[in-house]
């Protein structure tokens, strides 16, 4: 299924092409030619009931995946073509995991290094950086933490501020506020407000919750692997045929 | 931070099981240190028996072994003084005795001329030398004559009769201190070899140069087809003795390095399997195979140096110990070389590469979101 989308978007970042993915030698279809695109600077927000597609979707789209059929191109460049998909995800996409993934025995500051060891920084410039991003998200005081002394939305900023590190072109959260309360959640969701508006930073979020696509500027609905509707926020609604 | 920091905490997470995997590998690098660290002061000691004397070569009948059962008669030594390029000429006799007793199954006793060298550079402990004349009298090592319980003025029972102990010494040899030394006389009359020696070491003139030996070693060799006259250091390493200690303390090692391996193979990838879902997340942050790779492999060297720490530190104290126990005080010399050390840490880390090398590998080969959705 293809869906055209509504014009005068911004410039084309993610080029989703007709993009399929099966599992178990075809008989389970989590996704069905899907075609959209990301600009450059936007906040796009996937939404659609669990088994949709939805997880499978951003797993292709950060390269942590390959499609069945069709491709996905960053820049115009598909990614299937690239050499060093490590290289692409380690540059180009900042990942937040519902569960955080942090490491237990890190602290903070240390967890928010991880990225940068494949990123050109020595450890001063590790350790700088680090910082800088813990600031960003208002953890200058919780450096030394490790996680278990932080609260679930402090942990969720240190997620968020590792995802930062390598200063990715594209930030993909898996529902960023599944695990947290709703005053945690709204401050995660400030904080990519923020990021989204004085960094630029490209967005692409999942989630179950209204409140959390209300914030993007774009909500890709997704049913039974296919997009059942692209919608702009306060604009036009494109219900896409199947 | 750096890669081997978070090698080093993942290993804290878990703080018993990595006790257990370095306490395992600890007792594998102490069965190395401790069993190669014997064999080698065995070989070491053994060799300084003859080039502390200044030997070039060691004349025995061919064979291989120490010829215990054969010897050489007493009229060759004299036909060796006389060859061109031949310095001092030292011959004797050896053999085994045990003292049941006293659980001592392995004591050497060596018979020498009155006016041989070795008699005059051993230092006096208690008593005196031997000396020409005297019948049925021994000296004894200083760890013997302990593990015994004799000083001078004593009597000692060897095959079956009593000798009188004149003289207990010190020698820079753990062999001669643990050793019984009679005239050469007796000890021939005791084991029915009159006339003859187990064999002679030879000194070169000048001594230690090479084509000195060569040339001195082929006229030995020619005076008798059944004589082999070996340079010291081939002759140590070609005894039957020697190799048997070799391979034995090898493969002792080599089950304990085994069970090493297996115990770090164990704990890695239980640690590296319970962290599929964290790794799949390295992963997905753009950590490259090798560094995952890198990271396993860090954390499991770490646990090996752990373990080679403690091991060397347990092989030490048992060489200490294995030359203190009255057994075996007479053939462990009680120090730590450096071989069996380098050996020993050498083969933790091996152990360790070979444990990570499989859950390190088999993680380099899974998918990241195959790694994050089995977490």
């Amino acid at each position: 299924m293809t869906c055209n989308e509504p014009s005068g978007g911004p410039t084309e970042l993610l080029d989703v092409r007709s993009v399929s993915r099966t599992y178990d030698d075809g008989t389970v279809c989590a996704l069905k030619g899907v075609s959209f695109t990301i600009g450059r600077g936007e906040y796009v927000a996937i939404m659609g009931p669990s088994g949709s597609g939805k997880s499978t979707l951003l797993n292709l789209l950060g390269a942590l995946d390959h499609p069945s059929q069709g491709e996905i191109c960053f820049e115009g460049q598909p990614l299937c073509k690239m050499r060093n998909l490590d290289q692409f995800r380690a540059r180009t996409i900042g990942f937040v995991f519902q569960s955080f993934h942090l490491l237990p025995t890190l602290t903070a500051l240390e967890n928010v290094q991880i990225p940068m060891f494949e990123g050109p920084l020595d450890r001063r410039g590790r350790i700088r950086k680090a910082e800088e991003l813990l600031c960003l998200v208002g953890l200058s005081h919780r450096l030394k933490h490790v996680p278990q002394k932080l609260s679930v939305g402090e942990r969720q900023r240190v997620a968020i501020a590792r995802a930062l590190a390598n200063d990715p072109s594209v930030l993909l959260a898996d529902e960023p506020t599944g695990n947290l309360d709703s005053r945690a959640g709204a401050g995660v969701l400030d904080l990519f407000d923020h990021l989204h508006r004085e960094r630029g930073v490209t967005l692409v979020v999942i989630t179950h919750g209204a409140e959390v696509a209300a914030r993007a500027e774009r909500t890709i609905w997704i049913r039974d692997g296919q997009i059942d509707l692209l919608q702009l926020n306060g604009g036009a609604v494109v219900r896409c045929a199947v | 931070m750096r890669c081997l920091t978070i090698a080093a905490k993942n290993l804290r997470r878990r703080p018993v099981r990595s006790l257990l995997t370095a306490a395992g590998l600890a007792a594998a690098v102490a069965a190395i240190v401790s069993l190669v660290g014997v064999a080698e002061s065995f070989e070491s000691s053994f060799l300084a028996l003859y080039t502390q004397r200044g030997a070039d070569l060691v004349v025995q009948r061919r064979g291989g072994a120490v010829q215990l059962s054969k010897g050489v008669s007493l009229k060759l030594g004299q036909q060796i003084r006389e060859l061109p390029g031949a310095g001092p000429v030292i011959g004797g006799l050896m053999d085994m005795v045990a003292f049941e007793d006293r659980d001592l199954f392995m004591v050497i006793v060596n018979g020498w001329a009155p006016d041989c060298p070795v008699l005059e550079r051993v230092k006096i402990q208690d008593g005196r030398r031997l000396l020409a004349g005297d019948k049925n009298c021994v000296m004894l090592g200083r760890v013997l004559a302990a593990n015994l319980g004799k000083q001078a003025g004593d009597t000692v029972t060897v095959y079956g009769q009593p000798f009188q102990v004149v003289g207990v010494f010190e020698s820079f040899s753990v062999y001669e201190n643990g050793a019984v030394f009679m005239l050469l006389e007796d000890l021939q009359r005791q084991m029915d070899r009159t006339g003859q020696v187990t064999g002679y070491i030879v000194q070169a003139n000048p001594p230690g140069d090479p084509r000195a030996i060569d040339s001195l070693r082929a006229n030995i060799e020619a005076l008798d087809p059944e004589i082999a006259a070996t340079p010291c250091a081939e002759f140590v390493g070609s005894l039957n003795q020697m190799r048997v200690t070799r391979v034995m303390s090898w493969v002792i090692s080599a089950v304990a390095c085994l069970m090493g391996a297996f115990g770090i193979l164990n704990t890695m990838a239980m640690s590296v399997f319970g962290r599929r879902c964290e790794i799949g997340a390295f992963r997905a942050m753009g950590w490259r195979t090798w560094r995952v790779v890198l990271l396993i492999v860090e954390e499991s060297l770490l646990l090996a140096g752990a373990g080679s720490i403690v091991g060397v530190a347990g092989g030490f104290l048992a060489i200490v110990a294995l030359a203190h126990w009255h057994v075996t005080s007479g053939l462990v010399q009680g120090d730590l070389p450096l071989r069996a050390v380098c050996e020993g840490v050498a083969m933790a880390a091996l152990m360790a590469i070979v444990g990570a090398a499989y859950p390190a590998l088999r993680f380099a080969r899974l998918a990241p979101v195959d790694a994050l959705r089995e977490g």
